[in-house]
This record gives structure tokens, C-alpha cells and sequence, in this order.
């Protein structure tokens, strides 16, 4: 042992039962949370959104400036032409009582694929703290990178094949793009919630919790609505729409 | 007082299809605008950025405004206008004017082939895509591609004496990158491989309608094997004298006088790294001389990111001109190599603003004269 460091006051076994003894707790804390919302309460209703949002066709999107980016260049049909695409919304419930928010460490790490030049999934929503990849499925370059308040970021250039992954430490909407192709773009939301859903096609939602006090949201794509602050009894539900 | 360039009753004509076509295709049109405010020290009153009609990468204030809309899938129109501070045509005054105005057709369900028809974008070598200032990570352009010789498209040198009088005149560019000509682009992508075919009214010297009555044609094939790496290989053969050139010998016409130019480009790109370069050899016939007036010119630019949003930029450029014998037999260049190495930084505080700050520095080999500028500026997109 060196002169300078702590004495320790724990063998190294000690201090390995100690960090095991943590975790546990905290994913018993965690599973006892996520239980408690499956048979907690729910918050369910309708989001409107205007019908301007709910579509964005734009059939030459391959071309600026001079610029035409061949089709044969993706890994699919219909590259280089926006088609139709659905709105998306999302919801989520942040506590504001005695319950805190654990981490939920998603089955599946969460990923946002570059392919036929667009981001897939156009909406993506994570918990702070977590590591999201980017793979690079098109059989060209992209520069995948935000200037974001919520975090700046660039990937670099990489070819098909490569996934670069980067960790989201603050909560935020994070605009995602791509250098190369200008109309490539995408969301990443960072709540500081487990609590979240998205909406189907017709606006309507339902969101499992546990009993508690909470601020509901709801958002589509550069938009957020004001908070819903409610109160949720065990096995209580309750309604909220939204509108935009 | 407000003129334009382009004859008003050309832009009356696009402006009028492009209104005319849009709304009946319910198409939407999509605005947008690229400002550059800047600020010059050093030697802020040189001209060697200056192009023929006055406009300036390194002028106070750029604005370029596009509009874009597909009528359907297969047929879009464009519109380009720039406004110069201090940018001029035939009078001294400032002025908007149209920069292009085309179509693209993509006619059939391949990218194979597909047209550009009208005041088009110039697409020898690699450079066209990237002159934007929130492209381009410097302010200047490469010497190749604005740079004004002492070559002339009105007056010809009858013998190498008169030339070599002329070597600090200021002529044409090889290149006239921010003057778009009239014509029909052909172009299309298969494997590795992406090719066009450019017929022009005018040369890419000068790009001008009063230009001579003959046509132009540019090539270009360029192949890209792998994601990072892209080669590609340019020429041009046409007219570049004007209408009203004078001094030609009996019998030749100013149709029959050629400017020709061949090229190679080089991308390189990966990660944080961006290596882009162009290397061409130019020839504008002289009737009067047994010689050509040949020129080459290159540059390399290398553009490395820092960290998100942060960027360095280096381009070395050079334009070096022919040795001819004057009377005495007496050698000289007739004009003034020129070599140029800009450096910089760069700053994205958001996708739409970003500022740089660039040095260039410029230095007459034969001459030992230096011209340097020093720049801020800000790049705004919306």
C-alpha cells in the first residue's frame, strides 16, 4: 500500500459484497417499480394533431443544390424520395411526488439505423443515461451528427456495415442528422422517465404507472405540449387528451 | 437601383414557368436563403477574389436565395438568385441577379440518365457542389475556378510582345464557376461509376450571351469504388471568343477558336477527415500565335473536424502559365504564377450558423508581390 492512498477500512472482499449488495437493491428497486406500474395505474386518452404534421412529401428530396443522390446508392426501394410517413407522438410521465424514476435498461439496446438515406426510427426515445448505436446500413457514407443543446455530437463519416454508439446523459429533444444527405433527419428524445409510450395512428395512447403524482406530456415532433400534473390512486385510471 | 443581369425578358420567361407550373401541380415550393456577413483586414481592397461581374467571396454581404419545387417525381425546377455587395455587370450598381434557373427530369425509373436543362451549374471537375459558403469550409475559391487571367475573350494578342505587356491584365478565368451557362446536362449513375455530358451555349471562360456563336461540350466520368474514395476525369472543348472579338486573321471566324480543358479530381473522405483535390490543363487558341495560351492549375484541401461543430481547413491552389519567346527570343510566363495557401477554422453553433475566421495568403512567384486577407465570417442558412 502506498503512503499517500486511504487507509481502507474494508477488505477488497469486503467492498465487493458492498457493490453487489447495491446493485442488487437497486435492481430490486427497479423491478419493484416497473412492477408496481404493470399493476399500477394508467393514463390513458387521445392526442390531437393538426393535419399538417401528419405527413411531409417532397418527391425529388434526392436533389439540392445541383446535387442529385442516385437511388442505387441505398440499401432499399424509393431512396431519395420521402414518402408519406406517420406522425409520430409520444408520451410520457414524469414523477413529481416520493416516487423516483429507476432506470430501465431496455431489453434491446436502443438503435437508430441509417438506411435508404433516413434515420429509422424517425422518432426515437430513450432514458437518460442510455447508449444509443447508429449503424450505417446503406451502401454509402453517412456523418451522422446534432448540434443540440441536449447534446452535440458527430459520429464521423463511416460506411455500411459500421455502427458507432454514443451515451445521452442529459434530457432533451436531440435533432439528429446527417452531413452528407441534408434531408436526412431524426429525433431523439431523452426523458428522465421509464414512463413513456407513443401513440397509435388515431392519436390514442395508454400509459402504465404506478400510483402516484405526475406531470404528462405529450409531443410530436418540434412540439411539446404543456405539462397535465395528476395524482393516480392503485388501480385508478384516469383520462387526458391532448391537443396541438 | 435595382437591375438584372440576365436579359429581363429571360427571367421574366422562368420566372413566369415557374410560377405558371408550380400551382398547377399543387406542388409545394420550398424557399431558402444563405447569408455570409464578413469582415476583411489586411489587404481588404485587393481584387483577387473578384470575379468578372463584381461579386466576391470575401465581400461584407452574400445573400443567395433558392426555390425549389417538384412538380411531380419526375420533374423539378430551380431557381438561384445572388445578391453581392458591390457586385456589378455593365453599370456600378449593386444588384441581385439570377444565378440559375433549370429543370431536372428524371424520365424514366432509373438514375441512368437524367437531364438538367437551362441556366445550369457548371460540373467540370468537383467543385460546383461545394462553392456554398456553409459548404465550403474556407471563403475563397480555387485559383482554377475563378481566378482572371490574363487571357482575353474580346481582344486578341497578335504577337507574343503584345502578350507579354499584358501579363498583369485581367481576363478570363479556365474556370467561371459563379457564372452559369445556357444548356442541357445529360448525366447518371451505374456501379461504381457516375458520368455527364454538358452542352452548352458558352464556354466555361465566359459564360457570357454575348459569347460567340458556337456551343460547348463537358464531360465528366467519375468512379467511386468505395464510399470513401472518389476519382473522377473532366474535359471541355468549345468556343470561348465573343461575338465581337476583333483582330482575328481573314478567314477564321470566332467560332473556329477553341478553349480546351482536361482535369482529374480526388475525394477522400472518412471519419473526421475530408481531402478533396483538382488538377486541370487548359489551352486557349490563339489564331494570331503559333502557340497556345496553356495554363494548369490545382489545389488540395484538406478539412479536418476537431470536435462536433469545430473544424480546420488548409487549401493549397496554384495557376502557373506557359513559357513563350517574345520577340528577342526572350522567355517569360505570360502570366504571373500564382500560388495560394488559405487556412482556417471553423464554428457550427447551430446547423444554420457558422462562423469562420481564414487567413489567405497569395504570393506572385515571378513578381514576389504578396496579397493577404484576413476574414471573419458568418455563414447564416435558413
Amino acid at each position: 500500500m502506498s503512503i499517500c492512498s486511504t487507509p481502507s477500512l474494508y477488505s477488497h472482499s469486503d467492498r465487493i459484497f458492498t457493490v453487489l449488495v447495491i446493485r442488487l437493491l437497486n435492481n430490486l428497486t427497479v423491478i419493484a417499480a416497473l412492477a408496481s406500474a404493470a399493476a399500477g395505474a394508467t393514463i390513458s386518452g387521445k392526442v390531437k394533431v393538426p393535419a399538417s404534421t401528419e405527413s411531409s412529401s417532397q418527391p425529388g428530396s434526392g436533389y439540392s443544390r445541383g446535387v442529385y443522390s442516385p437511388t442505387h446508392k441505398s440499401s432499399g426501394e424509393n431512396a431519395g424520395h420521402t414518402s408519406k410517413k406517420a406522425v409520430n407522438i409520444i408520451i410520457w410521465a414524469e414523477p413529481t411526488g416520493d416516487i423516483k424514476a429507476p432506470f430501465h435498461k431496455p431489453a434491446k439496446k436502443p438503435t437508430m439505423i441509417q438506411q435508404n438515406k433516413k434515420f429509422v426510427p424517425h422518432v426515437l426515445v430513450v432514458q437518460t443515461g442510455s447508449v444509443v448505436d447508429f449503424p450505417n446500413l446503406d451502401p454509402l457514407y453517412h456523418n451522422v451528427f446534432s448540434y443540440s443543446r441536449a447534446k452535440r455530437f458527430d459520429l464521423g463519416r463511416y460506411e455500411q456495415g459500421k455502427s458507432k454508439a454514443i451515451s445521452f446523459d442529459q434530457p432533451g429533444v436531440i435533432d439528429v442528422f446527417c452531413e452528407i444527405h441534408e434531408d436526412m433527419h431524426a429525433y431523439l428524445l431523452v426523458l428522465d422517465t421509464p414512463w413513456f409510450t407513443s401513440a397509435g395512428t388515431d392519436g390514442s395512447y395508454e400509459l402504465k404507472v404506478p400510483a402516484g403524482a405526475y406531470r404528462v406530456f405529450a409531443w410530436i415532433p418540434a412540439r411539446r405540449s404543456e405539462p397535465v400534473e395528476l395524482s393516480l390512486e392503485e388501480s385508478s385510471s384516469r383520462t387526458v387528451d391532448f391537443s396541438f | 437601383m435595382i437591375r438584372y443581369s440576365l436579359p429581363l425578358y429571360k427571367f421574366t420567361f422562368l420566372l413566369c414557368v415557374f410560377i405558371a407550373t408550380t400551382p398547377l401541380a399543387a406542388a409545394e415550393v420550398d424557399f431558402s436563403f444563405l447569408t455570409t456577413l464578413g469582415y476583411t483586414s489586411l489587404d481588404r481592397d485587393s481584387k483577387i477574389n473578384t470575379n468578372f461581374r463584381g461579386d466576391d467571396p470575401f465581400h461584407p454581404v452574400r445573400i443567395t436565395a433558392f426555390a425549389e419545387s417538384w412538380i411531380n417525381p419526375r420533374f423539378g425546377v430551380f431557381l438561384e438568385f445572388l445578391w453581392d455587395q458591390g457586385a456589378y455587370h455593365s453599370g456600378g450598381d449593386t444588384k441581385p441577379r439570377v444565378n440559375g434557373a433549370y429543370a431536372v427530369a428524371r424520365p424514366w425509373d432509373t438514375d441512368a440518365l437524367l437531364f438538367k436543362i437551362g441556366l445550369i451549374p457548371w460540373n467540370f471537375g468537383a467543385w460546383a457542389p461545394r462553392t456554398y459558403g456553409d459548404v465550403n469550409p474556407l471563403v475563397g475559391i480555387p485559383l482554377m475556378h475563378h481566378y482572371r487571367t490574363p487571357a482575353s475573350s474580346s481582344t486578341i494578342s497578335a504577337t507574343y510582345d503584345e502578350l507579354r505587356d499584358r501579363t498583369d491584365a485581367r481576363g478570363i478565368p479556365i474556370l467561371y464557376d459563379a457564372c452559369w451557362p445556357f444548356g442541357i446536362t445529360a448525366f447518371g449513375f451505374s456501379g461504381d461509376f457516375e458520368y455527364l455530358l454538358m452542352l452548352t451555349k458558352e464556354s466555361p471562360s465566359s459564360p457570357r450571351s454575348y459569347t460567340s456563336r458556337g456551343g460547348n461540350v463537358v464531360g465528366r466520368v467519375a468512379w467511386n469504388p468505395a464510399a470513401a474514395f472518389t476519382l473522377g476525369t473532366s474535359f471541355s472543348f468549345g468556343r470561348y471568343l465573343t461575338r465581337d472579338a476583333g483582330m482575328l486573321p481573314e478567314g477564321t471566324e470566332t467560332h473556329d477558336v477553341m478553349q480546351k480543358i482536361v482535369g482529374a479530381d480526388l475525394r477522400y473522405s472518412r471519419g473526421w477527415t475530408e481531402i478533396n483535390g483538382e488538377l486541370v490543363r487548359n489551352w486557349w487558341e490563339n489564331p494570331l500565335l503559333d502557340k497556345d495560351l496553356a495554363t494548369t492549375a490545382g489545389y488540395v484541401e484538406i478539412k479536418q473536424k476537431i470536435s462536433a461543430g469545430l473544424f480546420l481547413a488548409t487549401r493549397y491552389d496554384r495557376i502557373t502559365f506557359d513559357e513563350l519567346s517574345d520577340g528577342s527570343g526572350k522567355k517569360f510566363t505570360w502570366g504571373y504564377n500564382l500560388s495560394r495557401f488559405e487556412t482556417g477554422a471553423g464554428y457550427n453553433f447551430t446547423r444554420n450558423i457558422l462562423l469562420k475566421l481564414v487567413w489567405q495568403h497569395n504570393n506572385y512567384e515571378d513578381e514576389g508581390d504578396d496579397v493577404d486577407l484576413l476574414n471573419t465570417q458568418l455563414v447564416l442558412t435558413f
